[in-house]
């Protein structure tokens, strides 16, 4: 995927996100991911902030990075854990 | 600056802030109150709904429609639409056919007035503006060759890849075909900032397949999106 040609790849929530930067960073493209939407909007009990955390501590490391989902949102989700998540992102964003 | 910092990052470069680019999926859907169905064949909700979610979230760019299923609907899938999520591809036109018919009776090559498009220009040409004006950008997403071989031939195409490797290889060159029209009508007729090819079934493939029949069939559809200066993603 790296080497398609693209200017950039993004992946779903499976991937270890460093590792993908490391790949992201020797093909000097831009990497989108991974924040896990299963896992923390659409059940109750994850801390949907932790994984925001997780994505920029690891994202941030390497050039490209991009914040994003791991999957696309098609299915209602509970809007105040996306709201909380995006609000730990931008606070995080610098 | 936003938009110029999204598509520097998505080019590779560190930047000064952590960008934000979603993949929306339906969610607009919810949040205009609406059924899946009518918002993504809805020039207007379309058009809102990527404002409303850049504004709401404040990301740097946004997807105008994000529908793994827009161009094997109009190549001839019939589609079961939802109340929450992208439709369902419940039959497939070269499903049933042995792999010795698939070449000819490939459907003929969309353009910019074959299915939703019209729809979509519509809803690119209201959003648009609206976007530049919040310095947000406009993000059309398509679908890769895997994802269109795989609607219109279905579960069959795995096994072509077997039994038929011929077949497969027109069927992957003819889907890559489509997936650079669409990527020539966001780049070029809509403007979008950035092009993003969806080929989430590709991932199905080992990596010889993968090299084999997605790869070269990426590359035209690179080659438009460079030739229009715009940024592109592979999203799987």
């Amino acid at each position: 995927m790296a080497g398609s040609g693209a200017h950039s790849i993004a992946i779903d929530e499976c991937m270890a996100l460093a590792y993908v930067g490391e790949i992201a960073k020797e093909h000097h493209i831009g990497f989108i991911g991974n924040f896990h939407v299963t896992a923390v909007l659409f059940e109750e009990t994850e801390d949907p902030t932790a994984d925001v955390q997780r994505c920029m501590h690891e994202g941030k490391r390497f050039p490209g990075y991009v914040f994003g989902l791991g999957g696309p949102l098609t299915r209602h989700i509970r809007l105040s854990r996306l709201e909380e998540a995006v609000a730990a992102y931008h606070v995080r964003r610098r | 600056m936003a938009k110029e910092l999204l598509i520097r990052a998505l080019r590779g470069e560190r930047v000064e802030q952590t960008p934000w680019l979603p993949h929306i999926g339906t969610h607009a859907a919810q949040l205009l109150d609406v059924s899946a169905e009518r918002y993504l064949q809805d020039a207007e909700l379309l058009a809102r709904g990527a404002v409303l979610c850049a504004e709401r979230y404040r990301c740097d760019g946004i997807p105008l429609l994000d529908d793994p299923q827009m161009e094997a609907i109009a190549l001839g899938c019939v589609p079961h639409w939802s109340e929450q999520g992208p439709a369902s591809i419940v039959a497939s036109p070269l499903y049933a056919l042995p792999a010795e018919q698939v070449v000819a009776q490939l459907p003929p090559l969309p353009d910019e007035t074959i299915g939703r498009w019209p729809t979509v220009i519509a809803a690119g040409a209201r959003a648009k503006p609206e976007l530049e004006r919040r310095d947000i950008a406009l993000v059309g997403v398509a679908a890769g060759p895997c994802t269109i071989a795989y609607q219109i031939r279905g579960l069959a195409l795995f096994t072509d890849l077997f039994h038929h490797p011929e077949s497969a290889a027109a069927l992957f060159a003819y889907a890559g075909q489509v997936s650079a029209i669409s990527a020539r009508i966001y780049a070029e007729m809509i403007g979008c900032d950035i092009v993003a090819i969806n080929d989430t079934p590709a991932t199905m493939l080992q990596p010889s397949y993968f090299r084999q029949y997605v790869l070269p069939n990426l590359q035209p559809t690179w080659e438009i999106i460079r030739h229009a200066d715009k940024t592109s993603s592979l999203w799987a």
